[in-house]
């Protein structure tokens, strides 16, 4: 998959999101939808923070990729999902947050996929050989709504790290350690089809994906390929994507390619300060670790 | 002194049990909790010879003294009586009830059947606050006008995977009642009036997740607490202002470690600041090296208990008694109806006749 991938990037607010929405799908190739009868979309509720923040998707975006979806294709069965976090119970955020009225006007359904039924895969991966992967992931086509973030972990938070948060497991902190071989084994399991990235307000600071700063990026970046769409949102980001081991193990291993083709507005013209700072991350975690060996 | 313990989960596992255990003269007898596996497993963490799923079968041991109620705080009135009608000695973690009439009730009872009763208000127990204390005590601030609280924390999901702590209360009844303990500490008069703002700023949590109170006590001090789940921070601030001084505390790190106090008196020269700064380099270096820095306010369950179980044992003054709990109870149940009716309300409208309240 050395290949060059087309990745959209768009200008945007949340006033005009739908417009910019379906120019950012079309420009990164259009979604593939007809084959399948159902689609998945997996947004990030990964704690209780309120969508200005920049932490969670924003109901405005999800409703925009919805409406896109009813508008051009019938009779498609849509799941909205997200899996239970160490510290994030999506549903109570659903309700809390205004995602379901949202989701009763577009007719999609709810899942928690820490509730739905798995089925064993092989994928011979870095850290899994097998995964316990959500039934609902197969024969439908995977749609991943990620944050433009930083991590203090990943150093970015996009396409790829949004698929991690797909593993059903609650305590999914436990793979800390090993974060970048299990993205990658996430995306083997449950590849996307097509990412469509909220920078519309991102998550900048070293104490992200959470408590960051909010990031007002103005931008949405979409693509077929979750590497190269996460290769331009670190570029956009400030990062130097040969640095974020994760996109480089994924691309080792088949997920997709770093090469890409930027279609629409152009890095430069949407590069913004995600104000990370190495030494802040640094002191974050040595903290941590700290902390979790005195208790 | 023979203990057991009511209800398993986080606050029993991480605090109640391993304070108990690290006692010397304390048994851990029993456990009870309503999931049997939750029993069964604290049971056999701790080394604790009997778990049950009913707590009233428990209660029905003779030989326990003392139990300890880690239950939800909605279920704390009606266990506590249970305990207190077998006559066993109550340790209750906060909040002591929801309402003042639960909180009366449980007192009601114990005096009734001469058990002691203690509530875990343990922020008091921390070396700055008590700091605070004795220098207010000591008259360094001359009398207190007023005293700002900010309690905010993050939703403790961490703690719970059941929906319970999401009543009406929210972070009122979650973190705010070490704030206002605290304060009423401070101010060691009794309360008089509370107004509230605040309330569900999501809209559909159905609970208090911000709120602001104001206080006015009978000797006119006035003191506001700030209570938030939503802003992401961790941090419990102080700021005591007299007619002669301020002190101010500020914990801004995970586990509440707590700045030493800063002394103001006047305008602050630049002498002060540079005093400030200094004693903030040593006591955090102190602190980190020793390990202190990160002892959250679990660290002072064992001094708590210990203190309880003298004066059980000597007939001394409980650490945090009953009538103290209920009044942070009247606090919140005020700011509570404050919120309800947008009024203005007098504790004193809250406390019912004791008498005829028996349980």
């Amino acid at each position: 998959m050395k290949d060059v991938k087309c990745v959209s990037i768009v200008r945007s607010g949340y006033d005009h999101v739908y417009t910019n929405l379906r120019r950012a799908i079309h420009l990164g190739g259009g979604l593939n939808v007809k084959d399948h009868e159902s689609v998945v979309i997996k947004i990030n509720l990964c704690d209780f923070r309120t969508p200005e923040t920049g932490a969670i998707t924003h109901p405005i975006f999800l409703e925009a990729v919805l409406r896109y979806l009813r508008e051009n294709y019938q009779g498609l069965k849509i799941y909205v999902v997200e899996s239970d976090a160490t510290v994030a119970r999506p549903d109570l955020f659903i309700r809390w947050f205004g995602f379901l009225p949202i989701l009763q006007k577009w007719g999609a359904v709810w899942r928690n996929l820490s509730k739905e039924k798995t089925v064993t895969k092989d994928i011979n991966g870095l850290y899994f050989q097998k995964l316990e992967v959500p039934q609902i992931f197969e024969d439908s086509y995977c749609i991943t709504l990620p944050k433009m973030k930083t991590s203090s972990v990943t150093k970015i938070s996009c396409a790829l790290k949004n698929q991690f948060g797909c593993i059903p497991t609650r305590r999914k902190i436990v793979f800390h350690p090993k974060i970048d071989d299990v993205i990658v084994d996430a995306n083997l399991a449950m590849r996307p089809n097509f990412c469509i990235v909220d920078g519309i307000i991102g998550m900048g600071g070293s104490q992200g994906p959470a408590f960051g700063v909010p990031l007002p990026a103005h931008v949405i970046v979409a693509g077929g390929d979750p590497v190269a769409v996460d290769t331009v949102c670190a570029r956009i980001m400030g990062f130097n994507p040969f640095f974020i081991g994760h996109i480089q193990k994924a691309a080792k291993s088949n997920v997709g390619s770093t090469r890409y083709k930027v279609l629409g507005n152009q890095i430069k013209e949407v590069k913004a300060n995600f104000r990370w700072s190495i030494l802040e991350a640094f002191v974050i975690k040595v903290g941590e670790y700290l902390q979790s060996r005195v208790k | 002194m023979r203990v057991g313990v009511i209800g398993c989960g986080a606050i029993a596992t991480r605090a109640h049990l391993p304070a108990f255990k690290s006692l010397p003269n304390v048994e851990l007898q029993a456990v009870a909790d309503v999931n049997e596996k939750m029993a069964r497993t604290a049971a056999k963490k701790f080394g604790i010879p009997n778990s049950y799923t009913d707590y009233k079968k428990m209660l029905r041991d003779p030989s326990i003294d003392l139990v300890s109620i880690c239950t939800p705080s909605p279920t704390h009135t009606e266990v506590a009586i249970e305990a207190a009608k077998n006559g066993k000695h109550l340790f209750i973690e906060k909040p002591l009830a929801l309402t003042v009439r639960g909180a009366q009730m449980i007192l009601n009872m114990a005096k009734e059947n001469n058990v002691k009763l203690c509530v875990v208000h343990n922020y008091r127990y921390f070396p700055a606050m008590k700091e605070v204390k004795r220098r207010i005590d000591l008259g360094n601030l001359g009398r207190i006008v007023t005293i700002q609280g900010i309690a905010h924390t993050r939703i403790p999901l961490q703690w719970t995977a059941s929906t319970w702590l999401y009543h009406k209360g929210g972070a009122l009844d979650d973190f705010g009642p070490h704030l206002i303990d605290s304060i009423l500490w401070l101010v060691n008069s009794k309360i008089e009036k509370v107004c509230a703002f605040g309330g569900d700023f999501l809209g559909k949590m159905n609970c208090t997740n911000y709120i602001q109170i104001l206080m006015r006590f009978e000797n006119r001090t006035v003191a506001t607490a700030d209570i938030s789940w939503l802003t992401g921070r961790i941090t419990f601030a102080l700021n005591v202002h007299g007619t002669g001084g301020y002190i101010s505390i500020e914990s801004d790190l995970k586990n509440f470690f707590f700045n030493d106090p800063i002394e103001t008196h006047g305008l602050p020269t630049p002498l002060d600041d540079l005093r400030n700064l200094s004693k903030k380099t040593i006591s955090l270096t102190k602190k980190t090296i020793s390990g202190k820095f990160f002892k959250g306010a679990l660290a002072f369950y064992g001094t708590i208990i210990k203190e309880f179980i003298n004066s059980i044992e000597k007939g001394t003054k409980v650490p945090v008694s009953g009538e103290e709990a209920l009044q942070v109870v009247a606090v919140s149940e005020a700011a509570k109806l404050s919120l309800a009716e947008d009024r203005s309300v007098a504790v004193k409208e809250l406390f019912v006749k004791t008498k005829n309240i028996t349980g």
